[in-house]
């Protein structure tokens, strides 16, 4: 609350009026007399007296009251009928204007006015926006219905008009104005707008006054509307609807009770109540207090025609009745005042804020200075400077001592209320709308003591305290919103009684949504009771019985305000909690915070700001439980559908309360859901498994579909869940798996087996490879083949046996079935594209195979040339080719094989040596020794054979394939003196061929290089042939001097054009240099400056 | 006396980390794409007008949020409100496929929508201009999961190369404005509600 102390007493026996320049921080004072007092404002908020105008003004005493302008820096002071213009630095007289209808009062207006906005139905948006600052001096008449307009725009004199009022006996009250409208001049008996920007020489009546039947807004009215009609169906037992409608209708200007309000009436003089309107502006909204319909109006900018919105104002009007003034003092807290007391209040509710008066002396005026710093001028001709403090239990409270000589009344003692409660909830809620309105203070920190240090953290301790109270005030508000269901319960269906419900409970979850009230204390008081009596289970406190729990029946808060608002605060805390909980896990010492933001203000919290006074500790775990076990509850009473995405996501529910529940109600997907969320997934299949049999034990389940439904389905939904678990469960997988195959028919199984296991087969990790093909293997080999196959090839990690399993498996295949082609072709591609495998293992164990005698002897062959894939990855191929040609016979696929190794190599000397030209390995035709040597091997085997059979055919085979990859020369050395020429002409007339091209392109070659260097030479003798005379005649052109004809000096020869100059050395090189710097001139004269340009410019 | 609300549309982009969610957003509304991958922290919003069948304008509201996930709990606070829900995957990125439910239900919570059932949700498959054989998430699993989650609708896009964006934008426009427009029908407007009163002129001072 605000407590006054007095600053200073500036006593002046002949002062008319005073005014106080912000600008300049002087107070200007007039005296009687026609002097001006200057006092000029010191630090501490006090006046010195700074100098005297003398004699200033003319007829003094009949001066009525000065008005300033800080942007134009004009005072006036006001006559009977005249106003004088005085510069506001010099106090300079600079204009009059004299009206003999009389001034009756003045304002000064300052308004930005958007000229964008129009007031007809189009809004013109080709043209932006652009705010003009209006400054509008406003007079009224005494002896006409009239007022005139001095208007300047942007600080510059714009006009001068003169407006009616549309009756006669009108006088105006109050002016203010609105970005949007322009003026809002109110009058004893109407309201006007009056737009700057137009050129409308008449005033603009606001007509449409709009009343909502229920303010959505206002949880107090709301629950003083359903406090009548509890009052009513308690009183009346046998209520029809229509006569408690009648009397709840908020329409109805009389039905609008007077809520708390004073019981006992004093009988005031009219002159002394508040009966004038007053329009004010908070920056927000334009308002005008309307205290003879007791009406508060809100100014409707956006729409087309200007209207006003009226909230009822009663209990303002009559808490503040024994006040005729009106000041708007700061933020949303207006100050009142009569001839005995000041008194600072809200506008909403005028709670009381601070209210004293004077010793010794009545009020005259009242004015505000700036801030926190008001000025009363007592009828004593004083004038006191009194300063405003928050007074507050937590803040430190070191007024000064001239305090004393102000009455100050404590704000409890004005209400007067039926019970204590009522008491108890009015204080709660005074605070509540004052700390409201004092942190939406901008300059709250000026209220504050020691104001300079800490304002942050006073703003904090009061956001916090605020937070409080605006959560004990809504409980508060709740236990009465219950009490008055209570009563008329039997109308709930009544949707009047569901609307204000409605209202009140969703004003009730915003206000703890926005300051994030404690869990515990919200579900204690405000949830169903079977929900808040899970508080103490899930938290394991024992400290509740002091706090009153939650009578609220299951169901019987309204489904829109639990989706709108109960829910919300449930996620909004849940998150709150989850992200602190998060910060916890991160933060070294295990204290995260989180920012809760108040008023654009970061306020850091832990854990404690969501736990109750006196509190035992609690986990965040628990807290985190408690929310989504509620969240569960609620989701589940109220909107079903969401109970699945709840257990499909991360969550802390409770494991038994869910377990009933949705056992209780046959959610069984929901449940596993859980189960899977929780990582629980054993007890989620045996929960199936032990569900076939409860559903199979009911007496009525044939009665039931879904239950026969389920019963029927359960080894699928086991198979589905066995599915989704990961991998790396796979014990549980074959366990269960195990239950499936048991119990399910033969013809089903296969297909059991390729869902859970063949389906994701490359996924397995490299341990469990084995187990599962074993697991497979035992119920279906044929399976088992196919699961090794899929892991040889697609898994990333393998492990070495599955390529062993799989490799006796074909060999098993290859040896046992006579109809094996499909096992040889998949075994020949798996040893030729598989490149995971180790040839050497495999090798091995093909050998062995084939050692041991297990192949059939007519296979024996076709077995032989599976050898050579592992072999030729092993890099022998004298082996391979051994096979090939010498057990197999097989010419055709040795010579493929040699060229497979060519290529091979090739390729990998293309990629890897691009760049390594002189490899050693290379034999000149681009083959690298190992397959030259492989070639070699191949044809000293092909020469072996003919010196045995005498056969031709395959020598020549091989020189035309592969004549070309050996060398000539080798090749006719190796070949026996006894093989025809005739047989070998075609590979000699291929080989000379080559030589012959090759030769052809040196020679070519070797011409180009020729005449290069033919030309060069020519060059060379041109630059020889040029000469120049040094006779005894010729001079050095640079010193003027001959040359001695005996000269061994050296000289230097230039060519400048076409001209031969030759110089002494030493000459030379002075040439060379001047010429240098004339190269340089040039460029730079081609480079032209700015500054250059400028000259030669002016020069022109 | 009736006012309607602006038609604003709200829509919330979900999808795991690095799938394209800032990109589809930038391609749509500004037409623009950026190679750089920065993440985004919290949440981000822009504003693009929108003509739905020729003859309803809207202001769609764009909320880019943090795929990761220790941003994540900054953005879930923009959730409310929201008219449409578009879940993104990396059709190279498996994983960013297999959250697409879970993107859902943890929607679902935290905007606490008014008919779950019915609340429009896009699916959007991005980077289809990747290569073939970088492609790990078919569009057959795309449409299985549409399918298992109410028919929603799928597209495949590109914000890279501008493939489906638009297309997908006005589907997401469309739904957005049938919930905007069901919301609308749930909200009951003040002034139905209210009576139209006369200010009395000052009383005078006899109290008869």
């Amino acid at each position: 609350m605000f407590k006054p102390s007095l600053i200073q007493t500036i006593s002046s026996p002949e002062t008319t009026s005073h005014i106080f320049i912000n600008n300049s921080n002087k107070l200007i004072i007039s005296k009687k007399n026609g002097d001006i007092d200057i006092y000029s404002k010191q630090s501490h908020h006090s006046f010195k007296f700074s100098q005297t105008y003398s004699k200033l003004l003319q007829n003094p005493t009949l001066l009525q009251q000065w008005y300033h302008s800080n942007e134009l820096s004009i005072i006036i002071a006001r006559y009977d009928n005249s106003l004088y213009f005085f510069n506001s630095t010099n106090l300079q007289l600079f204009d009059t204007i004299h009206d003999k209808r009389g001034i009756q009062n003045c304002w000064f207006i300052n308004c930005n006015h958007s000229s964008s906005i129009t007031h007809s139905p189009i809004v013109s948006s080709s043209s932006p926006p652009s705010d003009d600052q209006f400054i509008v001096f406003i007079y009224s008449m005494k002896l006409k219905a009239r007022l005139r307009l001095i208007i300047w725009q942007n600080n510059s004199y714009k006009k001068m008009i003169e407006l009616s009022l549309s009756n006669n006996k009108e006088k105006i009250i109050s002016i203010d104005h609105s970005s949007q409208l322009g003026l809002i001049i109110v009058t004893n008996i109407s309201i006007y707008y009056y737009s700057l920007t137009d050129n409308n020489t008449t005033l603009t009546k606001i007509n449409t006054i709009w009343k909502k039947k229920i303010d959505s807004t206002d949880m107090i009215q709301s629950l003083q509307n359903l406090q009548d009609l509890t009052n009513v169906a308690s009183n009346t037992t046998t209520l029809d609807n229509q006569s408690y409608l009648s009397i709840g209708r908020l329409s109805k200007k009389s039905s609008i009770t007077n809520f708390w309000q004073r019981r006992h009436r004093i009988t005031i003089p009219m002159a002394n109540q508040l009966t004038s309107r007053f329009v004010f502006s908070n920056g927000n909204d334009v308002m005008v207090i309307d205290p003879i319909s007791k009406n508060l109006l809100f100014l409707n900018h956006d729409v087309t025609l200007p209207s006003f919105t009226a909230k009822s104002h009663s209990q303002f009007v009559e808490r503040n009745k024994d006040f005729n003034s009106i000041k708007l003092c700061f933020g949303n807290f207006l100050l009142l005042y009569n001839s005995q007391f000041i008194k600072i209040v809200d506008y909403k509710y005028g709670f009381n804020y601070g209210k004293f008066k004077l010793n010794n002396s009545n009020i005259k005026s009242v004015s505000i200075l700036s801030n926190n710093l008001i000025a009363i001028y007592t009828e004593n001709n004083d004038i006191q400077i009194i300063e405003l403090k928050l007074v507050d239990c937590i803040m430190t409270n070191d007024l000064t001592s001239d305090e004393l000589s102000i009455d100050y009344e404590e704000e409890e003692e004005e209400e007067d209320n039926d019970n204590d409660d009522d008491e108890e909830f009015i204080k709660l809620w005074k605070k509540v709308i004052f700390y409201t309105e004092f942190l939406n203070l901008s300059n709250y920190h000026l209220f504050l003591h020691n104001n300079n240090n800490n304002s942050s953290t006073s703003f904090e301790i009061c956001a916090i305290k605020l937070r409080d109270l605006t959560v004990l005030w809504c409980l508060n508000i709740f236990d009465k919103l219950q009490s008055c269901l209570n009563v008329i319960h039997n109308q709930d269906s009544d949707p009047q009684i569901i609307q204000l419900q409605n209202i009140i409970l969703s004003l009730i979850f915003e206000n703890f949504i926005k300051f994030w009230a404690p869990p515990q204390l919200v579900i204690l008081r405000t949830f169903p009771f079977n929900i808040s009596n899970l508080v103490k289970f899930l938290t394991n406190q024992n400290f509740f019985t002091h706090i009153k729990i939650s009578k609220i029946s299951n169901q019987s808060l309204p489904l829109e305000t639990v989706q709108k608002w109960i829910i919300p605060y449930l996620t909004d805390t849940r998150r709150h909690l989850k992200t602190l909980l998060q910060k916890d896990k991160s933060s070294r010492n295990g204290d995260g915070v989180i920012i809760w933001n108040y008023n654009s203000h970061s306020i850091e919290q832990s854990k404690d700001f969501f736990m109750m006074d006196d509190h035992d500790d609690v986990s965040l775990e628990n807290l985190l439980k408690l929310i989504d076990t509620t969240l569960f509850l609620m989701y589940l009473n109220y909107i079903p559908s969401m109970v699945s995405t709840l257990m499909r996501v991360e969550n802390s529910c409770d494991f038994k309360i869910v377990y009933d529940q949705l056992f209780e109600r046959k959610m069984f997907k929901e449940l596993l859901d859980f189960y899977y969320q929780h990582g629980e997934h054993e007890q989620a299949l045996k929960f199936l498994i032990g569900l076939k049999s409860h559903l199979n034990d009911q007496d009525n389940y044939s009665s039931s579909n879904l239950q026969f439904q389920w019963s029927q389905n359960i080894q699928y939904l086991i198979l589905n869940y066995l599915k989704q678990l990961p991998l790396s469960l796979l014990d549980i997988i074959i366990n269960y798996a195990n239950w499936l195959m048991e119990n399910v028919k033969d013809d089903a199984k296969s297909n059991i087996l390729k869902e859970i296991f063949l389906l994701r087969a490359e996924n397995f990790s490299y341990q469990d490879q084995l187990k599962v093909y074993q697991y497979i293997d035992k119920f279906n080999s044929k399976l088992s083949l196919n699961f090794l196959e899929i892991v040889g090839a697609e898994s990333k990690i393998i492990n070495p046996n599955i390529h062993i399993k799989l490799i006796e498996r074909y060999l098993f295949d290859f040896n046992n079935n006579d109809n094996n082609s499909m096992t040889k072709l998949k075994l020949n591609s798996f040893l030729r594209t598989n490149n995971k495998y180790n040839p050497e293992t495999i090798l091995k164990i093909l050998q062995n195979y084939l050692n041991e005698g297990k192949i059939p002897k007519d296979q024996e062959n076709s077995f032989k040339y599976l050898l050579i894939s592992p072999l030729q990855r092993l890099g022998k191929h004298e082996t391979s080719l051994d096979i090939l040609y010498d057990q197999l016979n097989d010419f055709k696929t040795c010579s493929n094989y040699c060229l497979q190794i060519l290529n091979s190599n090739s390729n990998s000397n293309n990629d890897n040596n691009d760049d390594d030209d002189d490899d050693d390995d290379d034999d000149g035709n681009g083959n690298d020794k190992n397959s030259q040597n492989v070639l070699l091997y191949f044809f000293q085997k092909i020469i072996d054979s003919y010196l045995l059979n005498n056969i031709t055919t395959e020598i020549i085979f091989f020189l035309q394939i592969h004549g070309k990859n050996i060398d000539t020369i080798t090749l006719l050395e190796l070949i026996p003196k006894n093989f025809k020429l005739f047989d070998l002409s075609l590979t000699l007339f291929n080989s000379i061929n080559k030589t012959s091209f090759q030769k052809d392109y040196s020679k070519l070659k070797q011409n180009l290089l020729q005449l290069e260097l033919i030309n060069i030479s020519n060059d060379i003798n041109q630059l020889s042939a040029s000469y120049s005379i040094l006779d005894e005649t010729y001079s050095c052109p640079v010193c003027r001097k001959n040359f001695p004809i005996y000269t061994t000096g050296t000289i230097l020869w230039f060519k400048i054009g076409h001209r031969n100059v030759a110089t002494h050395y030493n000459c030379g090189k002075v040439l060379q240099n001047r010429i240098n710097e004339k190269k340089k001139l040039t460029t730079h004269q081609n480079l032209k400056t700015i500054q250059s340009l400028r000259n030669q410019d002016n020069t022109a | 006396m009736s006012t309607r609300k602006k038609q604003i549309l709200k829509v919330i982009i979900l999808g795991d980390s690095g799938v394209g969610k800032t990109s589809l957003m930038h391609r749509y509304v500004n037409d623009k794409y950026s190679q750089q991958y920065k993440a985004t922290i919290g949440a981000d919003f822009l504003t693009k007008e929108v003509a739905i069948d020729n003859d309803t304008t809207a202001t769609m509201q764009v909320w880019d949020t943090a795929g990761q996930e220790r941003f994540q709990s900054l953005g879930v606070a923009f959730y409310r409100g929201a008219d449409c829900c578009v879940l993104v995957y990396d059709v190279t990125n498996p994983k960013s496929f297999e959250n697409i439910k879970s993107w859902r239900d943890e929607f679902l919570i935290h905007a606490n929508v008014s008919s779950p059932e019915t609340f429009p949700f896009v699916i959007l498959g991005n980077k289809v201009d990747t290569k073939d054989s970088k492609k790990s998430v078919t569009l057959k699993a795309a449409q299985e999961l549409s399918k298992s989650l109410g028919n929603i609708p799928l597209f495949q896009t590109s914000a890279k190369n501008s493939i489906n964006v638009d297309s997908a934008f006005e589907e997401i426009a469309r739904g957005a404005l049938e919930q905007n427009k069901a919301d609308a029908d749930a909200y009951e407007d003040d002034f139905n509600d209210a009576i139209n009163i006369q200010l009395d002129g000052e009383p005078s001072s006899c109290a008869c």
